[in-house]
């Protein structure tokens, strides 16, 4: 517990590969996830970087059509099982959370460690499902095209998910756990953080939703390998039992995926707005009420697929509904500029494009919501926009605004301010330029999954492609420039945004305890005295 | 320049294949310039704000945590009254959509990997292709023989899933003349992007001449009756043996009872099932001893069949006797 002279963090603590390997701390544990999520961040976005050179022709003239259709499934199943799912909690959410609330580390540091090595053999089974030849279904797995009619690796793919579903299992239990049992003595609920409540929200979708995929890829197994006849109609299945399954668990992962993006939105703003977040317990409530409403909309995915005249249209209404509280968010965001002293480092200019790109993505939702456009628009490219300006435009801008805002805590040391802004720019330029000609593609008549296209629809196509082309030039610098700040970057200093966070109340990067001293959280925001108490290293 | 405008607009907008098309695009426009109208408020004063209250120097106060429910109960019950109004505006034509009238002329429709099968009532049979008159409704009445597909008329801003195992049905009025674009929307497989057929929709004077020139020598109910009557489907079903197996004369869109005390109305999919898999769902008081034709029927078969069921009449023979080869309702 005593600090050494020489500055000790937990990154020079200890360093060896086995020290790292089978390390307790979330801290490092953050780390480990970093690099196993980036890992597949890379591989995703090579095969998009194929599919839009493929794009640029309306003939499919670059690769097969077997080929093509490999590249977009790995493309959706990489990005959102072993990049967009995990990456928010497991890294930022691994790192912060406990230092947040004012604790040693998660409620059981063990599991955390397991859940990362199940993460990585769930991965493995995908690297192997790519080098074995790929997979053919598309993220979704519909059945029978994915249970009787692909000739592809649909076994181990659907097996690397199952494995991960784990994971995030364990990453959920741990993570309530910890807000329930591990608080600081007077870091009561209303005064969590909006981040950590976003975490806790997730958490509950994690161990609630999760299961049902499992499950639903253990019947798929079943059928398959066993002729149990769950989907199959042939067997006496029903395909759309897949379809409402699938959904159970996918839609709610789409706020896996954007409830911690907004909790760390939700931090950058009043931070750079040097004001409090207004509205705190409406944001609060807006994030419950979206993890439960968002259980009772999957539905909307299934407009056009069969399902009766009445679930089509309580879907409708539900789905409706649970826009306003992402509504309330944008408002509550707003509403916290007013009065503020406003400055635009990187971090606030990923959360304003954030704000910016999100209700882009939100509005766009509420055509999908609407029964009679949606029928024309459902599997079209209208919806890939829709999705993307959420889970690109949202969450992978906060996580952008994120990781750049607490780089200073995590490392110790400055990024580039400059070169962050510019990227920030670029990145956000780039992906306007690959996705909103998508939604107009997507109105115009273009269904997706298309390897080749009417020519009509050509000129969109080269400009979605080239901005994502201006997309991945934006991804390569903050991947540059921060692996080099990581090393030579200028020394942070405890709290380099003079933040009033409880997480920056302790030396960066921290301690391997965390704090030097028990914590105890007087109120939600630290006066001045409070925090040189809380200043120990 | 107006007609720069237009030409972008002419491209966004697909053609206008029907008055529903164009009730959807009028519908699109209005939820547009709703969002777009809210979408500037918040910019504005995002913008507004970032540059009224930009940084200055270094703010010394610690703000109070600020919250003002009124402003938050506005902002709540605001945005669900507009999307529970616009959800209610819009069901109206969603509805109309769903249910077709029942004047509509019927077309069978198999998808399989990678084609579109089509079948008039009056015989033809079309590959990737169908021609319809212009200004009457027309029911899809849809099956898949393999994977899920989906049927989507963009110029009709129309789509509906094909299914393997049962039918699925969709429905519209072509309103303009011309050759439109089908495309499959879910995917199939391999040839997804090339699973196109063409929609050309004729006056219906040419249509029925087209009708004529392509006309077979029996129609579907004719080949639904020599299914019916080789396969010894007459023996049992027929009005002397009702003690058997219920007849099916007249009983198309008839609620009966099952075994286990259900009531199920006779439609296609029912009939279908029944064909294929009798003891599904078992009629009240009939013995199990149908056997079952999932292996003897083609999905084409079963088609024939159904139409044949349909119009099957203890009066058929006077109907027949009155029906002109080649007669469209």
């Amino acid at each position: 517990m005593n600090p050494s002279p020489m500055q000790t963090d937990y990154l020079n603590i200890e360093t060896s590969l086995k020290s790292w390997l089978l390390t307790r701390d979330h801290k490092r544990i953050a780390w480990l996830y970093l690099g196993a999520v980036l890992f597949f961040f890379v591989i995703g976005a090579i095969a998009a970087a194929m599919f839009r050179i493929e794009l640029l022709t309306p003939k499919g003239d670059f690769f097969s059509p077997d080929f093509y259709n490999r590249l977009f499934t790995i493309h959706g199943i990489v990005m959102v099982w072993f990049f967009l799912v995990p990456v928010i909690p497991a890294t930022l959410g691994n790192f912060l959370l406990p230092l947040m609330i004012g604790s040693k580390d998660l409620a059981f540091p063990t599991l955390n460690l397991v859940s990362w090595y199940v993460f990585v053999v769930g991965g493995l089974f995908t690297i192997w499902t790519v080098a074995a030849g790929g997979v053919d279904t598309g993220w979704t797995f519909y059945t029978p095209f994915s249970s009787v009619y692909s000739n592809s690796n649909t076994l181990t793919a659907a097996t690397g998910i199952f494995i991960t579903g784990f994971s995030s299992i364990m990453t959920g239990i741990n993570f309530i756990a910890t807000i329930h049992r591990m608080r600081a003595p007077g870091m009561s609920w209303l005064r969590l953080p909006v981040f950590v409540w976003t975490l806790y929200s997730t958490s509950l979708i994690f161990i609630l939703a999760t299961p049902v995929l499992s499950t639903v890829l253990i019947l798929l197994f079943l059928e398959t390998q066993f002729g149990m006849g769950f989907f199959n109609p042939v067997l006496g299945g029903d395909p759309l039992l897949f379809q409402h399954l699938f959904w159970f668990y996918s839609h709610p992962a789409v706020y896996i995926m954007v409830l911690p993006a907004m909790g760390i939105v939700s931090e950058i703003v009043p931070q750079f707005a040097r004001n409090k977040i207004f509205g705190y317990r409406f944001i609060v409530g807006a994030t419950l009420a979206i993890a439960v409403i968002g259980f009772l909309v999957w539905g909307h995915h299934m407009f056009v697929s069969g399902q009766s005249l009445y679930s089509n249209m309580i879907f409708s209404f539900l789905s409706f509904v649970v826009g306003v509280p992402s509504a309330i968010k944008v408002f509550n965001w707003t509403a916290t500029l007013y009065r503020g002293s406003i400055s635009f480092e990187a971090p606030m200019i990923y959360a304003l494009g954030f704000i910016f790109l999100f209700t882009i993505g939100g509005m766009s939702g509420l055509f999908l919501a609407t029964l009679s456009i949606d029928v024309h628009v459902h599997d079209t490219y209208f919806v890939v926009a829709h999705f993307h300006y959420i889970m690109v435009g949202g969450s992978i801008l906060a996580l952008l605004g994120g990781v750049h805002y607490w780089f200073p805590k995590v490392t110790g040391r400055l990024y580039p301010e400059r070169l962050a802004q510019g990227s920030a720019w670029l990145i956000i330029a780039g992906f306007n330029f690959t996705f909103f000609p998508q939604f107009i593609l997507g109105y115009m008549g273009m269904p997706r999954r298309y390897q080749s296209y009417p020519d009509r629809f050509q000129t969109l196509n080269v400009l979605s492609s080239a901005g994502a082309f201006i997309l991945a030039v934006g991804y390569l610098l903050p991947f540059l420039y921060l692996t080099w700040s990581l090393f030579k970057g200028a020394k942070s200093g405890p709290n380099p945004w003079n933040s009033d966070g409880l997480e920056w109340q302790t030396s960066s990067p921290p301690i391997k305890e965390n704090f030097a001293h028990a914590v105890t959280y007087g109120f939600r925001y630290l006066t001045e005295e409070a925090k040189s108490n809380g200043v120990e290293t | 320049m107006n007609s720069f405008y237009r030409s972008i607009l002419h491209d966004i907008f697909p053609r206008e294949g029907s008055q529903y098309a164009a009730d959807v695009d009028a519908m699109v426009l209005l939820l547009t310039g709703l969002c777009i109208f809210v979408f500037l408020g918040i910019m504005a004063t995002l913008l507004v704000f970032s540059i009224r209250y930009r940084k200055k120097n270094q703010r010394t106060d610690v703000p109070n945590r600020s919250s003002n429910t009124w402003l938050e109960v506005t902002w709540t019950i605001g945005p669900l009254i507009i999307f529970v109004g616009f959800f209610s505006f819009t069901l109206g034509s969603y509805l109309k959509a769903e249910i077709p009238p029942d004047n509509a002329r019927e077309m069978f429709v198999v998808g399989k990997q990678w084609m579109w099968k089509f079948q008039h009532e009056e015989g033809p049979r079309e590959l990737n292709e169908i021609h319809l008159p212009m200004g009457g409704p027309v029911r899809l009445v849809m099956i898949s023989e393999d994977v899920i597909h989906s049927l989507y008329l963009p110029d009709f801003r129309i789509k509906q899933d094909v299914l393997p195992g049962r039918y699925t049905q969709l429905w519209f009025t072509p309103e303009r003349k011309g050759v439109f674009t089908i495309h499959c929307a879910e995917f199939c497989g391999t040839d997804h992007s090339r699973m196109d057929a063409k929609v050309t929709v004729m006056d219906p004077l040419e249509f029925d001449n087209w009708l004529k020139s392509v006309s077979t020598n029996s129609t579907l109910v004719d080949r639904g009756r020599i299914l019916f009557e080789s396969h010894g489907c007459v023996s049992c079903h027929n009005s002397d043996t009702i003690d058997q197996a219920p007849s099916l004369a007249d009983s198309y869109g008839k609620t009966v009872k099952l075994d286990n005390g259900d009531a199920i109305t006779i439609d296609e999919n029912y009939l279908r099932e029944s064909i294929l898999d009798p003891q599904a769902k078992k009629r009240a008081g009939y013995r199990p001893i149908m056997p079952a034709y999932a292996r003897v029927f083609s999905e084409s078969e079963v088609i024939a069949l159904l139409a044949f069921l349909k119009s099957y009449s203890s009066h058929r023979l006077e109907i027949d006797s009155k029906r002109e080869p080649g007669e469209s309702q």
